[in-house]
Parts: C-alpha cells; sequence; structure tokens
C-alpha cells in the first residue's frame, strides 16, 4: 500500500465530501429558516443535471450550464416553495416532509418519462478531461476543478451570510422568526428565498457532479441520503458543521473503499450512528 | 430567548431532540431509496445464486389441454420481462425482437402466433403471478424471455410445475444445474457467465495481456464472473493480479480506479453494465486508467453504449452475443439487423437477438415435431443447430444449454451516427468444450 495510493484516495474522498457539503449546506439552511426536512433534494440534484444536459445540448459549453443551472432550477425551487410548500406552514413538521418526499417521486418520473428511464451521456469539457500528474500522482483535471468550484460556492455563501442584510436576516429568522416578523421583515419573502438558495446549491451539485458521476433519473436516491448523514453527522443548522461532516464522510468512505471496500458504506452509517450516540448534536452543532 | 449575537449557535433553532428526528429521516430515505431493481441478466449477465424464486406451488394448475396443440385459433406465446424498472430499455428490445420473429414466422403448424407480454417489474414474485396468469388464464403454449437471472428462476419453476415450455433468454449457472433449478422444460437460450468467460479468456491473455485484475460489481453475477475467471487462470498457472468489488448502482468510482492502477495490470476485466459500466468507462478515461491498461467487459450493448460519449468507449473491449456491427461479418445478422431496423427504426440489441432466435428456433421445432406437445417438441429441440441472427449455434441435448459465438467488439475511436459504436475485433465459434459438461453439472444421465 504506497503513499500515492492513499493521498489519491484521500483526495478524491475530499471532493466527494464537498459534493456532499453543497447539498448538506442546502438542505440546513432550508430546515434551519423552515423547518422543512426537504426529501425533493435529491431529485432537485438530478435536476441540476438534466439541465445541464440541455443547456450544453443547446448552448454546446459546459461553463453556460454551470451558470444556468442554478438559476434555472433555484426557480423551480422558488415555485415549488409558492405553490407547494407555503400553504403547509403552521402545520405539523411532518408534512412538508411528507410532501416533499412525494414530490420527488413525481420529478423523477417526469424526467423518466421526458428524458427515457436510461441515463444521458455527458462528459467534462475536454480541457478537463484527462489526469492531472505529480509525479507518481494522478489525479482527473475534473476532480480538482470540482473541489475547487465547490469551494468557492462554500466560501462566497458563508460571505453572503455574514455581509449581507438578507444573510442577516436569514440568520436573525433561523434563531427567532417571531421576533423578526415582530420587527417587521417580510418574513415569507426571506422564506422563498433560502428556499430557492438551498435547491440552486442543490441542482449546481447536480450539474457539477454529472461530468464525473453520470446523469440518470435514479442519481439523486444514493447521494440524497449521504447528505442526510452530513448534516446529521456536522451537527444540524451548523455551517461549518457540514463543511466537517461532508469532508469527514468523503474520506471515511474513500479510505474504507480503500482497505475494506465491501463496508465502504456501512463505515459511514457507522460514523453516524457513532456520533448520535456520542455527540447527538452532531460535530459542531449547538449543544441544544 | 436565544441571543442573535451567540456567533457559534446561530445558524441553529435547534432543539435537542431534532437530529435524532431527522436520523430517523435518513433511515426512512434508506428504506425508501434502496436500488428497486435487481440485477440484470443475459449475455451471462446472471447471478448462479439469485434470490430463490417464490412460486406458488400449491395453485398450479395441471397443464392446460390447449399446450397439447389440438386447439384452434392463434398460438399464445408468453413473454415476462422487465418492461419496468430500471432494464425497461433491454426489455423493451427483447420484446420486439420476439415480435419481429412472429411477424417472419407468420404461422406455426398452420396457426398464427400471438405474443402476450407481461412485465414482471424485475421481481420474482411478480413474475411468478404474471406467468400463472398466463398459464391459467391465456392458457399459452410456451413462455419466453427474462433480463434479471431472479425473474427467470421464477418463471421457470411455474413452467416446470405447470409442464410448459419455456425459452428463458437470460441466463444463470444455475438453471442447467442438476443440482439446483433444472428443468426438463426449460430451455436457456443465453449464454452462461461460465462459457462466456472461458471462450474469451485465451483470446485475452494471448492478445491483451496476462497480468489480469478484476473489477466486478458486488452481487452474484459479479461473483460468479470472478470465480469463472479465477479458475480458467489458475488452470492455466496465472492468478489474477488483484481484485476489487464495488456495490451494484456505484456511481463513483474514484476510490476504486487508484487501486487498480497501483496494481499495473496488462488487462482489467469490468464486470459490470448499464450505469455502472458507463459511469467506470468515463471516469476510468478521466484518470488516465483506459491508457495504462486493457480494458475489457464480459458484456457490451448497445444501450450501455447509448448511455456514454465515444470518447469514453475508444478502445474498450466487450463480449457480445450480438452486437450490431457484426453485421458486416455475418449473412444472418445482417438479414436480422436490416429487418428489425425497417420495423423499429432503430438498431436492435443483444435482447432483441436472443429473443428472435429463440422464437424462430422453437417454430423450426414444433414444425419439426408437428405438435405443440411438450415432450415432442423437447425432444426436437434437443440438439438442433440454427443461426438466424448472431452465428452458427446449437441446443446442447443434456441440459438444453444454447452453445453460441461470443463476439468481441472494440470501441471505435469515431462514431458512425448515433449508433456506429464499436468494431468486431473477432468471433470464437461456439463449442461446447467452453460449457461445464453434463457430468459436472449432474445430468451426465441425459447424456
Amino acid at each position: 500500500m504506497n503513499t500515492t495510493l492513499i493521498v489519491t484516495q484521500i483526495l478524491t474522498g475530499v471532493v466527494g465530501g464537498l459534493v456532499y457539503v453543497l447539498l448538506a449546506l442546502g438542505l440546513t439552511l432550508i430546515f434551519g429558516l423552515m423547518r422543512v426536512v426537504n426529501f425533493a433534494h435529491g431529485a432537485f440534484y438530478m435536476l441540476g443535471a438534466y439541465t445541464a444536459v440541455v443547456v450544453v445540448g443547446l448552448t454546446g459549453s459546459f461553463w453556460i450550464a454551470l451558470v444556468v443551472v442554478p438559476i434555472v432550477v433555484g426557480a423551480g425551487g422558488l415555485a415549488v416553495e409558492r405553490g407547494l410548500i407555503r400553504p403547509l406552514y403552521g402545520r405539523s413538521d411532518y408534512d412538508p416532509l411528507l410532501l416533499t418526499f412525494g414530490l420527488s417521486f413525481v420529478l423523477v418520473e417526469l424526467v423518466k418519462v421526458v428524458f427515457g428511464k436510461l441515463g444521458k451521456p455527458f462528459s467534462a469539457p475536454p480541457v478537463l478531461a484527462d489526469a492531472l500528474v505529480l509525479g507518481s500522482l494522478y489525479f482527473p483535471k475534473y476532480l480538482a476543478f470540482m473541489g475547487l468550484a465547490a469551494i468557492v460556492v462554500v466560501v462566497a455563501l458563508w460571505l453572503f451570510l455574514q455581509r449581507t442584510d438578507l444573510g442577516l436576516t436569514i440568520r436573525a429568522g433561523t434563531q427567532d422568526s417571531i421576533m423578526v416578523r415582530a420587527l417587521g421583515v417580510d418574513f415569507d419573502r426571506t422564506r422563498a428565498i433560502v428556499f430557492a438558495l438551498g435547491i440552486a446549491l442543490g441542482g449546481l451539485a447536480g450539474a457539477l457532479n454529472a461530468p464525473f458521476a453520470g446523469v440518470n433519473p435514479d442519481m439523486g436516491l444514493q447521494i440524497l441520503i449521504f447528505a442526510f448523514v452530513t448534516v446529521v453527522v456536522g451537527g444540524l443548522g451548523s455551517y461549518w458543521g457540514a463543511v466537517a461532516g461532508g469532508l469527514l464522510i468523503g474520506v471515511v468512505y474513500s479510505l474504507t473503499s480503500l482497505f475494506f471496500p465491501q463496508f465502504a458504506q456501512v463505515a459511514v452509517f457507522s460514523l453516524m450512528a457513532l456520533v448520535l450516540l456520542v455527540r447527538p448534536t452532531g460535530l459542531l452543532g449547538s449543544g441544544g | 430567548m436565544p441571543r442573535l449575537a451567540e456567533k457559534e449557535s446561530v445558524y441553529t433553532m435547534m432543539r435537542s431532540n431534532v437530529p435524532r428526528w431527522l436520523a430517523a429521516s435518513v433511515c426512512l430515505g434508506l428504506a425508501a431509496c434502496q436500488p428497486a431493481a435487481p440485477p440484470p441478466s443475459g449475455g451471462g449477465l446472471a447471478p448462479t445464486s439469485a434470490p430463490a424464486a417464490v412460486a406458488p406451488a400449491a395453485t398450479t394448475p395441471p397443464k392446460p389441454a390447449t399446450t397439447t396443440g389440438n386447439g384452434s385459433g392463434p398460438i399464445k406465446i408468453g413473454l415476462v420481462t422487465g418492461l419496468s424498472g430500471a432494464y425497461a430499455g433491454l426489455a423493451q428490445g427483447q420484446q420486439r425482437g420476439g415480435e419481429l420473429a412472429i411477424q417472419e414466422i407468420g404461422a406455426v403448424l398452420g396457426r398464427p402466433l400471438q405474443l402476450i407480454a407481461r412485465d414482471d417489474k424485475l421481481d420474482p414474485n411478480e413474475a411468478a403471478k404474471q406467468t400463472q396468469e398466463l398459464v391459467q388464464t391465456e392458457q399459452v403454449d410456451v413462455l419466453t424471455g427474462c433480463v434479471s437471472a431472479a425473474t427467470t428462476l421464477a418463471v421457470n419453476e411455474v413452467a416446470k410445475r405447470a409442464k410448459v415450455l419455456y425459452l428463458g433468454t437470460c441466463q444463470t449457472n444455475a438453471l442447467n444445474d442438476g443440482a439446483k433449478d433444472w428443468s426438463d422444460y426449460s430451455f436457456h437460450m443465453a449464454l452462461t457467465p461460465w462459457m462466456n468467460n472461458q471462450m474469451v479468456l485465451p483470446w485475452i491473455t494471448q492478445t491483451l495481456g496476462k497480468k489480469i485484475y478484476i473489477f466486478a460489481a458486488d452481487y452474484a453475477w459479479g461473483s460468479d464472473n470472478i470465480a469463472s475467471i479465477t479458475a480458467w487462470l489458475t488452470k492455466q498457472g496465472l492468478a489474477p493480479l488483484g481484485q476489487s468489488k464495488a456495490p451494484l448502482g456505484t456511481k463513483d468510482f474514484t476510490t476504486f480506479i487508484p487501486q487498480i492502477r497501483a496494481a499495473a495490470p496488462d488487462v482489467t476485466i469490468v464486470v459490470n453494465a448499464g450505469d455502472d459500466q458507463a459511469n467506470f468507462l468515463k471516469q476510468a478515461a478521466q484518470f488516465g486508467l483506459s491508457k495504462e491498461t486493457k480494458l475489457y467487459s464480459p458484456v457490451v450493448d448497445v444501450p450501455f453504449d447509448k448511455q456514454n460519449v465515444q470518447q469514453n468507449i475508444v478502445d474498450h473491449y466487450g463480449g457480445a452475443n450480438f452486437y450490431f456491427q457484426i453485421a458486416d461479418q455475418l449473412p444472418s445478422a445482417k438479414k436480422f439487423v436490416d429487418a428489425y431496423q425497417k420495423k423499429f427504426n432503430e438498431m436492435p440489441a443483444a435482447y432483441g437477438s436472443y429473443q428472435y432466435d429463440a422464437l424462430k428456433v422453437w417454430a423450426a421445432a414444433v414444425e419439426k415435431a408437428g405438435s405443440l406437445d411438450p415432450a415432442k417438441v423437447e425432444a426436437a429441440l434437443e440438439g438442433m443447430t440454427f443461426d438466424y441472427s448472431s452465428g452458427q449455434s446449437v441446443i446442447r441435448k443434456c441440459d438444453h444449454q444454447m452453445i453460441h459465438p461470443v463476439h468481441i467488439m472494440k470501441g471505435r475511436a469515431e462514431t458512425q451516427g448515433d449508433s456506429g459504436f464499436r468494431d468486431l475485433v473477432i468471433s470464437i465459434a461456439a463449442d461446447e468444450k467452453y460449457e461445464r459438461t453434463c457430468a459436472e453439472l449432474g445430468l451426465g444421465n441425459r447424456g
């Protein structure tokens, strides 16, 4: 077992983990402000990938797709919030959970009707198609790009939440939505924006991961579970908890699959169980 | 009231019970989001130890009178396959192959043919139910179809009890095994994983290299392939360099590819199909693995290649019972491809060819027997030779196994139109020496 192999595995684990981070941040933002466990998040991730397929088909450019996808999918999120989620505010926490659960099936089936049940071909842009060679280390250029892009998004989102008025309202609403409303903030608007933002992150994750993990109607299922695990491990509501959780899960998965491939998934869920037992609020969640 | 200035907890309005609640959601998701489909099979894709078929034994009626061939009206052919679910594309091709065969055959014993297709949803229970209904209500004269090993075992079981002929068009090592699921009434009209590998390994080791790494989807079919490849290599004094398995439905092979690279094999045998195969090839290209090792897959097919981008298929080798580009070399394939394309306006795939052959040879056997009586048709089918779409084949008498050629296909550098993906490298002629002997299968007494 040489060092190069272990380093490569850690790097791939980090990049895989960053995709979970993008999804988990969307989930945690939406849950934090709206108390909605968004089971349709995986479906929007999948929609992001299919939107990218369509945009690349129309424009021939993957880069345009990366800009268009979050806008289009985020707009879809906005419509879902207005039409489906808003009527459920004030009702049981389980109602939006069940609604989004159902919605995910509807979206997946719709995509199957429109695009067919089999996957669609989709590849990295030619400039990123091969591997970086650093001595004995081989690393796909596209994975390196994906990792960097995800880091940029994570930092930009953090700055948005910290430095802007809207970010302040979101943070305040997460703390105490009643007080925020009492202060005269248009909270409905804030909720709609947060939902759209979270969904746009999911869509972007799908488009980013598509050249690597492929495009098919069921692509959102497994990754959604990993995103939930990330949220639980990191600590629900904690921004950097989601980041730490995603990276940890990515690396645990990749290293376990190096040494004991059949236990890779088990290791991730065992990690979640362990965190829940020892630190129920997650790695960086508040003490509660 | 929480204080807004408290940075550490600023994103949370968590009550302490919420993480557990969310964990419960994860579990709900896990239960709901399991990949629903059992493995595909056919072209040697089938597991030997697929989940045991559940066939309601007690309710199976005796053979309906019409199967004796004394009836009038159309002869009914029941096709049970996975028309919905993950392999719907493959099953549709299979159904179309059947439809084309029926159109060309026209009539058997002076009676027209009717194909009744049923969806098994890739579920053994559903397959048993649909088969039961085909036998009881529709009173079909013969059963056929399948893309999943699990469902073929279920159909086999019902057919066996109802004493109706079954032409299985996907294969498991178990169906022609005397100790396992053997039935007098079943014929195995697809390559077994065992035969599929034994046929190509001499060519692989001579042409591509002797240092072999096996990478497989982690389920029975993958293990089956590993076992049969390892058995052949061991017999030659060549151990595989290494092996690893990824769960069925893996999207991200990044954690496996560096290990294969580290082993530095001449050839990597990639045992997977569909999305898994498309994604593996895509990522192998991105890691540069495709340039360092020859890649070979025991099964390649048009629907899989359509899901990929040509640049990822370049120089990928694969075995196929049928691939439309063999039509350049093989007159029977040319005839089949032309007719199929004319009827359906698309290129046929491997399952369509299996189904087409199965019904054609069955019709020939019924005419030869002069009757639909299963025992007489069985006798006529045994030892029958044919070449309808994919090369000279024979049905071995002792285990009803179709002995069939394998065509080794190599990914083209450039596509020609929508579906010009591969070139034929070599066709390996059918020979029963590649299959386990009937003595080994516990069927020596049927010799």
